[in-house]
C-alpha cells in the first residue's frame, strides 16, 4: 500500500509506482478537502510526482529526501 | 511588402506586448525592478525601431515614455498606478499606429497632436523633465545602443539561478544544465523520467515544470500521461550528464554554463543560442498537404499487408513491419510539422487587452481584464480564426455583462468587473474559458426575446430549462441587437461565434447565473491538420465521423429502443436519449436488425444517439473541406481519401441534427 | 489482472533470478521460460504471452533480433531487453523496436519501471 487515505489526510508511503497515480488522482478528486502527507515517500514515480505538483498547495509534509522536497519547494518562484 | 517593414510589424508588436506585460506585472507588484528594467528595454528598442522609418510622432512619444521609465528606475520619480496607466495609454497608442501603418502605410494625420497630448500627460509625472525632447537624437542619445541593452536578456537558467542563489553558494563555478522533455507516453514504456533525472551525477538543482503552460486541472488529468518537463543543474561534466540520459536520447538538451556570468544579467551574458527562421506560412502548408497525401498512401499499405497476410503470412508480416515503420515516421513528421505550425496564442491575442481597455472606456465601464495561459501554443489556423469570436465574446461581456461601477458596489462587488480569459490544454483539446462576474444572463429575458423574434414558440420556450434557455443566445437571428451600439451591434451575433468555432470543429458552452456572472467555454482541437475519424456504415455506405463529436459508442439490443412520440428513444445510463437512424437522416431507410449500434453525441448541445449499421475502424485523416457539389449538401463537413482510393464523406453531426 | 510473461535467457540461473524479481513485483503474474529464440517462438505457438523479457546476449539469435521478430507479430507487446552492458548502438536499435532496457542482473528495483509500464499498457489494451 503506497497511497493511504485516513482522517482527511492522503498519505504516500514507501515506493510510489506509476500505477499509484490513478489511485491518488481518484482520491484527490473525491476528497477535495484532504491534505497530502508525503514525508514517508522513499521513491516517487514521475506519474505520481506530477499529480502532487499540480495540487501543491494541498501538500502538508514534503518528502524527506531533500532533492525530492526541492521539486515542490519553490513553486512560488516560477512564473 | 518591404522586408524591413514586415520585420518591424513582427518585432514592433512583440515589443509592445512585452512592455504591456511588464506594466501589468508592475501594476500587481509595484517596484518590481526586473519588470521595470524590461519595460524600459522594450520601449527603448521600440523607439529605435520607429526611428528607422522616420515615424517622428511615435519616436517623440516613446522617447518621453523611456525617460519616465528611466527616472522611475533610478528612483527619481514615484512609479504609481497613475504612471502605469499613462504609460499604457502611450504604448496602446503606438500599437494602434502600427496597425494603422500596416493598413495605410502611414500614420494618421493627427498623429503629431495626439503624440503631443500624450507627451504632456507623461511629463506631468516628472515636472523636472525639460521641454527639449529632441527626437532627432534618436536611439543613440544615451550612448548605449539597442543591441547592447538587448544582450542583457538572461537565459532560462540565469533567471532560475538567481532565484536559487542560496543553494548554489557551494556549487562549482561551471555547471551543466539540462532540460529533459519526456514524451507523453513514456510511462507506458516503463520509463520513469524522475528516477532518470535523480540519477544524474552531482545533481545540485532539480525542478519540474508543466510541459504545457500550466498543470492540467485534476478533472482533466490523464494519470498515465507525462505532462512534465524536468530541468536540472549538475556539477558533473556535460559528458557525464549526457551519459546519464543515454536511455532517453533526443529528449534532453544539455548546456555548460558559467554560473557567475549567467547570474549577472549584465552586458556580456550569453543569450540562448537558438536560430530562428521565419518561413512563409504557405510553405509550411504545402509541407502539410504533402504529408496528408503520404498518410493516405501509408494507410493503403495497411490494407495491402492485411490481404497479403491471408495468402502469405511471412510476407504479410514483413510488409506490416514496413508499414509500422512508415507509420511511425509519418506520425513523427506530423508532430514536427504540427509544432512548426504552432504559435503562442499570446501573439494572436496581442491586440485584445488594448481593445478591451478601449471598449470599456467607450462604454464607461471599469473592467479588470486578465489573460491566463496565453503562452499556450496552438495551430496557426486556430490562432488566426480565434481572435474575432473572442473579441466578440469579450465585447459582449463588457457591454452586457459588466454593470456600472456604482451598481456593482451596491451589489457588494468590487467596482471593476473582473473578466478572465483563460486557455488550458486538456488532452487533444484546448479549453478557452471567458468568465465575468457581471450581472449574468436573465433566462426569462432570453425566452422573451427568442419568442419575440419568432425563433421559438412561447410554450416551447417555457418548457426549456434555464441552461437551455440561456443557450438560445447562440441561435441565428437572436442577437441582432436590441440596441445597436458601436461596440456590440456590428451585425455579428453570437451565432457567428458559434459558426466560427464549429468551423474549427470546436464546441461552445455557456453557463450563467443571474447576478453573479457568465462563463462561456470553447473547446477546440489542438491539431487542425488531421482529424481522428470513426468510420461507420449506414444504408450500405460508409461515412466518417469526427471522434471529437462522439461522446461514446454503445451496442444495445434493438428491443431496448422504444417508440417515443413521433420518434424513438432508449435509456442510456438512466437517461432517456432520443435515437435517430443515420441512414434515415441521410434520406435512406431506417436501420434494422437485432443489435443496435449507437453513436452518442452531444454535438448539438443535447445528448442524441445515432443508429448506424456497423462501426468500423478509427483513422487519422486529412479532411478536405466540402467544395463544389459536396458543398451544397448539408451536413457534409468534407471528404477524405481512403487507402483504397475511395472517397469517404465526413458527416457533421452538429449540422445533421440541427 | 494477471498477465503472462515470457522470460528468454540461455542461462537457467538468470531465468530463475528474473522470475524471482517478477514474483516480487507481481505475484499474480505467470511466467513461461525459453532458453533460446527458437524455443521462444515454439512456446508462443502453444499460447501467446503478454509481456517479453529477453536477454540480449544469447548464442545464435541475439535478443534484439528476437525482439524485432516479436514486435512484428505483436505490435503492442511490452518487450524489455536484459543486458549488463549498454552500447549506444544497441539503445538506438532497441528504441526503434520499441523495447525497454532492464539492467542485468535483474532485480526487483531494476525491473520495476518496465513492469509497471507494461501493466499500464496491458490495462489500456484491455480497457
Amino acid at each position: 500500500m503506497s497511497v493511504v487515505h485516513e482522517n482527511g489526510v492522503i498519505r504516500l508511503v514507501g515506493r510510489c509506482a506509476a500505477d499509484d497515480a490513478e489511485t491518488l488522482l481518484n482520491l484527490l478528486v473525491d476528497e477535495t478537502d484532504a491534505t497530502i502527507d508525503a514525508s514517508d515517500v522513499s521513491k516517487l514515480h514521475l506519474a505520481v510526482a506530477q499529480l502532487l505538483l499540480a495540487c501543491a498547495p494541498r501538500i502538508r509534509n514534503l518528502p524527506a529526501d531533500p532533492m525530492l522536497a526541492q521539486l515542490f519547494g519553490r513553486r512560488s518562484a516560477e512564473r | 511588402m518591404d522586408e524591413l517593414l514586415a520585420q518591424f510589424f513582427v518585432e514592433g508588436r512583440d515589443l509592445v506586448q512585452r512592455a504591456t506585460a511588464d506594466l501589468g506585472l508592475l501594476a500587481q507588484t509595484p517596484g518590481d525592478g526586473s519588470a521595470l528594467d524590461s519595460a524600459f528595454r522594450a520601449v527603448h528598442t521600440l523607439k529605435g525601431s520607429v526611428a528607422v522609418f522616420g515615424l517622428v510622432p511615435a519616436e517623440d512619444l516613446l522617447h518621453t515614455a523611456e525617460d519616465i521609465l528611466d527616472r522611475a528606475r533610478s528612483g527619481q520619480i514615484p512609479f504609481d498606478g497613475r504612471a502605469i496607466h499613462r504609460l499604457q495609454r502611450a504604448i496602446d497608442r503606438v500599437d494602434a499606429w502600427i496597425d494603422n501603418l500596416e493598413a495605410t502605410t502611414a500614420l494618421p494625420r493627427d498623429a503629431g497632436s495626439v503624440a503631443a497630448a500624450h507627451i504632456g500627460e507623461l511629463r506631468e509625472l516628472a515636472p523636472q523633465l525639460g521641454d527639449a525632447t529632441a527626437a532627432g537624437e534618436g536611439a543613440g542619445s544615451d550612448g548605449r545602443s539597442a543591441t547592447e541593452r538587448e544582450a542583457g536578456d538572461a537565459t532560462w537558467a540565469a533567471e532560475w539561478f538567481a532565484a536559487e542563489s542560496a543553494r548554489l553558494l557551494e556549487a562549482p563555478k561551471t555547471l551543466t544544465v539540462f532540460r529533459y522533455r519526456p514524451d507523453r507516453d513514456c510511462f507506458f514504456r516503463g520509463e520513469d523520467p524522475l528516477a532518470l533525472a535523480l540519477a544524474v551525477p552531482e545533481l545540485i538543482l532539480l525542478r519540474a515544470l508543466p510541459s504545457e503552460s500550466a498543470w492540467p486541472e485534476l478533472g482533466d488529468f490523464e494519470p498515465f500521461q507525462c505532462v512534465t518537463r524536468l530541468e536540472g543543474a549538475s556539477g558533473a561534466s556535460a559528458d557525464a550528464v549526457r551519459a546519464a540520459f543515454r536511455l532517453a536520447p533526443g529528449q534532453v538538451e544539455i548546456h555548460r554554463i558559467d554560473r557567475d556570468e549567467a547570474q549577472a544579467p549584465a552586458p556580456g551574458a550569453r543569450r540562448a543560442r537558438e536560430t530562428i527562421l521565419r518561413v512563409e506560412a504557405s510553405r509550411v502548408d504545402r509541407l502539410a498537404d504533402g504529408l496528408g497525401e503520404l498518410i493516405v498512401a501509408v494507410n493503403g499499405l495497411a490494407r495491402l499487408s492485411g490481404e497479403l497476410a491471408k495468402s502469405d503470412p511471412a510476407r504479410g508480416a514483413e510488409l506490416r513491419a514496413i508499414h509500422g515503420q512508415l507509420e511511425q515516421v509519418s506520425n513523427r513528421l506530423q508532430r514536427d510539422i504540427g509544432a512548426v505550425r504552432s504559435v503562442p496564442l499570446a501573439h494572436a491575442l496581442r491586440r485584445l487587452p488594448r481593445l478591451v481597455r478601449e471598449i470599456a472606456e467607450t462604454l464607461g465601464k471599469t473592467v479588470d481584464f486578465r489573460l491566463r495561459g496565453e503562452s499556450l501554443e496552438v495551430d496557426k489556423r486556430i490562432a488566426d480564426v480565434l481572435f474575432e469570436p473572442l473579441l466578440h465574446l469579450v465585447r459582449n461581456a463588457i457591454d452586457h455583462g459588466a454593470e456600472q461601477p456604482e451598481d456593482r458596489v451596491a451589489a457588494g462587488k468590487e467596482p471593476a468587473c473582473r473578466i478572465t480569459l483563460q486557455f488550458e490544454r486538456a488532452g487533444d483539446r484546448i479549453l478557452v474559458r471567458l468568465s465575468d462576474d457581471g450581472r449574468g444572463i436573465d433566462a426569462a429575458a432570453v425566452r422573451d426575446t427568442a419568442v419575440k423574434r419568432g425563433l421559438i414558440g412561447r410554450e416551447a420556450a417555457e418548457a426549456l430549462s434555464e441552461a437551455e434557455a440561456v443557450r438560445m443566445i447562440f441561435l441565428p437571428g437572436f442577437s441582432t441587437a436590441g440596441a445597436v451600439t458601436s461596440t456590440s451591434g456590428r451585425g455579428v451575433g453570437m451565432d457567428a461565434v458559434q459558426a466560427a468555432v464549429e468551423e474549427l470543429r470546436g464546441t461552445v458552452d455557456i453557463a450563467s447565473a443571474l447576478g453573479t456572472g457568465t462563463t462561456v467555454e470553447l473547446g477546440l482541437p489542438v491539431n487542425a491538420l488531421t482529424t481522428r475519424l470513426l468510420v461507420v456504415e449506414a444504408g450500405g455506405h460508409r461515412y466518417g465521423i469526427a471522434l471529437d463529436q462522439i461522446a461514446e459508442t454503445v451496442r444495445i439490443d434493438a428491443s431496448e429502443i422504444a417508440l417515443a412520440g413521433s420518434g424513438e428513444a432508449c435509456v442510456l445510463r438512466d437517461r432517456t436519449v432520443p435515437v435517430v437512424s443515420l441512414s434515415a437522416l441521410l434520406g435512406g431507410d431506417r436501420a434494422q436488425g437485432g443489435v443496435a449500434r449507437l453513436i452518442v453525441t452531444e454535438a448539438s448541445g443535447e445528448r442524441v444517439a445515432i443508429r448506424v449499421d456497423a462501426l468500423g475502424e478509427r483513422i487519422d485523416a486529412v479532411v478536405r473541406p466540402a467544395t463544389g457539389l459536396l458543398g451544397s449538401l448539408t451536413a457534409v463537413a468534407g471528404s477524405t481519401l481512403l487507402g483504397d482510393g475511395k472517397i469517404l464523406l465526413i458527416v457533421d453531426l452538429a449540422e445533421l441534427l440541427a | 489482472m494477471p498477465a503472462k510473461v515470457m522470460i528468454v535467457d540461455d542461462s537457467k540461473l538468470a531465468r530463475i533470478v528474473a522470475g524471482k524479481a517478477l514474483a516480487e513485483l507481481q505475484p499474480d503474474w505467470t511466467k513461461v521460460e525459453a532458453a533460446s529464440a527458437a524455443e521462444a517462438m515454439e512456446r508462443l505457438e502453444e499460447g501467446p504471452a503478454d509481456v517479453a523479457l529477453i536477454d540480449f546476449n544469447m548464442s545464435e539469435t541475439d535478443g534484439l533480433e528476437l525482439a524485432a521478430k516479436l514486435r512484428v507479430l505483436y505490435p503492442d507487446m511490452p518487450i524489455a531487453i536484459i543486458t549488463a552492458n549498454i552500447q549506444d548502438e544497441i539503445i538506438a536499435r532497441a528504441r526503434e523496436i520499441g523495447a525497454a532496457f532492464v539492467p542485468k542482473p535483474v532485480t526487483a528495483d531494476g525491473l520495476e519501471a518496465f513492469i509497471s509500464g507494461a501493466a499500464l499498457t496491458l490495462r489500456s489494451q484491455r480497457a
